[in-house]
């Protein structure tokens, strides 16, 4: 009987469309790969396996993606729409914006697929999504050019029991300034797995702004890894929003290669039923003067459950850095759970570095002061909800996100 | 209006309320006094209906109705308002959006329509000028920073904005100087009808001379010893409490 990996080695293969994302002798180093479990420090708390082992050799669905609803309202910027990894160009809306290209990775060339040179975190997921890579984005911006307009890609998928591939490279040269936002999202109901790699590479003084936001359906199974490369004085933030799916799992590294970068990790999750949602992120400081914060604030509810590891790493000749990282999660019922578990790891002397990690109920008094003013027992728990989030969501300055995520979160209150 | 009867209450297994009696008519000032920890906040708290005290006896019936039956909600769409001796600061929530809510979440009780943007802000600015609260406070997130006397204010300015039918301040004029306790018993005396009631909780006298009461009560050790008119004010804060528990050994 094949093993779990072969089983979706064979799956991808099939998929393959992409090739030269990954050295030719890497078969070999997938098939190594064992299928994390619970004694993996870094799978602790996550039950891949289990996700790995369900079938998944369903049918992807091309036509009929139906994304009406992910849309953003008046929305003028460039729509990249993926379904099920595929570039639609009849579904996508983007004009070629002086110093901005956007293709589908499919046509990148080689030399534009060697820009991204973020070889950082290796692993199953990394390897399988590069063996089998059924396309993506790829996005680059010049030197010098400041994208006018936001890119808004929609990563659709369609199709029950189906996995997809899918990989985006974002290449920000010198001085170069982009908005891109990225709406992960399933035919609803629609049992999905996607294994997606995002690979950002930011070069000096770039600036590159990231809002992820995870809205699949109820049986939609999300293996994310992003993975940044920051050179001097450029700037990397990511707003990573987590409503949907029934399994997710973020994997984030930023590599900060450069002095006086700024790095900025923001997240809400508003978890409920069943739903399983993994953080982990990591922020590895490698030069002096920079500045790094993080915030992660979640909702827990029913018997829903969450995980959150953040690592920041300072090295040894990282001085004068400043990093932050805060994670606070609130339970709304007894079966919830949550596990925290921030982490500071300084080689170097002179660094300023906080972390923390909290976790409790709602304010019992604030919702008592509430109700005592005629505001329902439940409106008053989605008021609190609301503002607990509030300060992360103040944090993302692209009004169509920001308001998408506010109705998203009202939704989320409302069934 | 208000009917209390034998009222017992309890917190971690420790009896507060004892018995308590009191009646409230239409119209009334009632003021209650007594002794730190004697169980005033308790009693506000109950009528409001904090659920971390358990009756454990007695009935209030207000308006005709049973009010331990009801949600704190229920109470204050019914009417009741609790002014809290320490208003809670929520962090996020705008002061406003949270006056609307209430009054809208009221007003569906009511089976009302929503109240009309223009109309609260009709509102905000007739009621906040009554309390002389500053405009940027209602904006702000509730109570957050608001000082002491700020937070008392908002209190005010809250009940006026939800007219109330029975009013229990907790204190408000505790950390009130002097102007600002005139501008509250300005605020609570110009929302005062024939058809409300007002319990005032408090340790002074000088704020019943603003807020002048039909009836003063002293509660001690979770019951009400003594009952009084205005005067009983007065004599309090001239020889303390001392001699009610004197005569409360004497009985
Ligand atoms: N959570 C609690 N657990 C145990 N005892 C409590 C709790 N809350 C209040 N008490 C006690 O109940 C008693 C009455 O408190 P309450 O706040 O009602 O007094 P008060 O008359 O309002 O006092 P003050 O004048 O200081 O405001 C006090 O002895 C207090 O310590
Ligand atoms: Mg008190």
């Amino acid at each position: 009987m094949a093993s779990v990996i072969e089983n979706l080695v064979n799956i991808a293969d099939k998929a393959r469309r992409v090739s030269g994302l990954i050295p030719s002798d890497s078969l070999e180093r997938l098939l190594a790969n064992n299928v994390p479990s619970r004694f993996d420090e870094e799978w602790k708390y996550t039950n891949v396996g289990k996700v790995l082992k369900q079938d998944w050799t369903g049918q992807a669905v091309y036509d009929e993606a139906n994304i009406e609803r992910f849309l953003f309202n008046d929305f003028d910027g460039h729509l990249v729409v993926l379904v099920n990894g595929t570039l639609d160009l009849s579904l996508s809306s983007f004009s070629q914006e002086d110093g901005l290209t956007i293709k589908p990775l499919v046509e990148a060339s080689q030399e534009e697929l060697a820009l991204k040179t973020v070889e950082i975190q290796q692993g199953l997921f990394i390897d399988l999504n590069g063996h089998g890579c059924s396309g993506g984005v790829f996005l680059h911006v010049d030197k010098g050019v400041k994208v006018s307009k936001p890119v808004h890609i929609i990563n659709f998928l369609n199709g029950e029991g189906s996995m997809t591939q899918s990989r985006n490279i974002f290449v920000i040269e010198s001085f170069g300034q982009c908005d891109v936002i990225e709406t992960f999202c399933n035919e609803s109901g629609d049992r999905t797995f996607r294994n997606s790699v995002a690979d950002f590479v930011v070069k000096d003084g770039g600036q590159l702004q990231y809002d992820k936001v995870q809205q699949d359906g109820i049986a939609g199974h999300h293996v994310a890894t992003e993975r940044v490369h920051q050179s001097r004085d450029s700037r990397f933030g990511i707003n990573s929003i987590t409503l949907g799916g029934k399994f997710v799992r973020n994997n984030l590294e930023i590599v900060v290669e450069g002095e006086n970068c700024h790095s900025e990790l923001n997240g809400v999750y508003l978890l409920k039923g069943k739903q399983h949602v993994d953080n982990h992120t990591k922020v590895d400081h490698r030069k002096a003067h920079c500045t790094s914060s993080e915030l992660y604030k979640g909702i827990i509810d029913d018997q829903s459950t969450g995980v959150f590891n953040g690592k920041v790493l300072v090295r040894e000749n990282a001085q004068k850095i400043e990093a932050y990282q805060h994670n606070s999660n609130v339970l709304l019922s007894d079966f919830a759970a949550i596990n925290a578990k921030p982490e500071l790891e300084i080689y170097a002397d002179d660094v300023k570095c906080s972390h923390g990690s909290t976790t409790g109920q709602l304010d019992e008094e604030a919702l008592f002061y509430l109700r005592s003013r005629g505001i329902s027992e439940s409106l008053a728990k989605q008021i609190l909800v609301r503002a607990f989030v509030s300060e992360v969501i103040e944090e993302i300055k692209n009004l169509y996100v920001k308001d998408k995520v506010a109705e998203l979160i009202d939704k989320h209150f409302s069934v | 209006m208000l009917e209390i009867k034998e009222l017992r209450a309890e917190i971690a297994g420790k009896e507060i309320l004892k018995g308590i009696n009191l009646s409230v008519g239409a119209g009334e000032v009632h003021a209650v006094m007594g002794p730190n920890g004697s169980g005033k906040s308790t009693l506000s708290a109950v009528l409001a209906g904090r659920d971390d005290y358990e009756v454990t006896g007695g009935e209030v019936v207000y308006q005709g109705k049973d009010l331990l039956d009801m949600d704190p909600e229920e109470r204050a769409w019914e009417g009741v308002f609790l002014a809290f001796q320490y208003p809670v600061e929520i962090p996020g929530v705008s002061n406003l959006n949270f006056l609307k809510a209430a009054i809208n979440c009221k007003r569906e009780h009511l089976g009302q329509e929503p109240i009309s943007a223009k109309e609260f802000l009709g509102m905000v600015k007739e009621k906040s000028k009554l309390v002389e609260l500053d405009s940027k406070l209602a904006n702000r997130a509730v109570n957050e920073g608001f000082s002491g006397g700020e937070k008392k204010r908002n209190e005010i300015f809250q009940m006026a904005m939800l007219e109330p039918s029975l009013s229990l301040l907790d204190e408000t004029d505790s950390g009130l100087d002097i102007d600002a306790l005139r501008i509250v018993a300005n605020g609570v005396n110009t929302l005062k009808s024939s058809n409300t009631a007002t319990v005032v909780v408090t340790h002074y006298q000088r704020l019943l001379d603003y807020i002048v009461p039909d009836y003063v009560h002293v509660l001690f050790d979770g019951r009400i010893v003594k009952t009084g008119g205005k005067e009983l004010a007065l004599e309090l804060e001239e020889k303390g409490y001392d001699w009610i528990k004197n005569e409360q050994v004497e009985v």
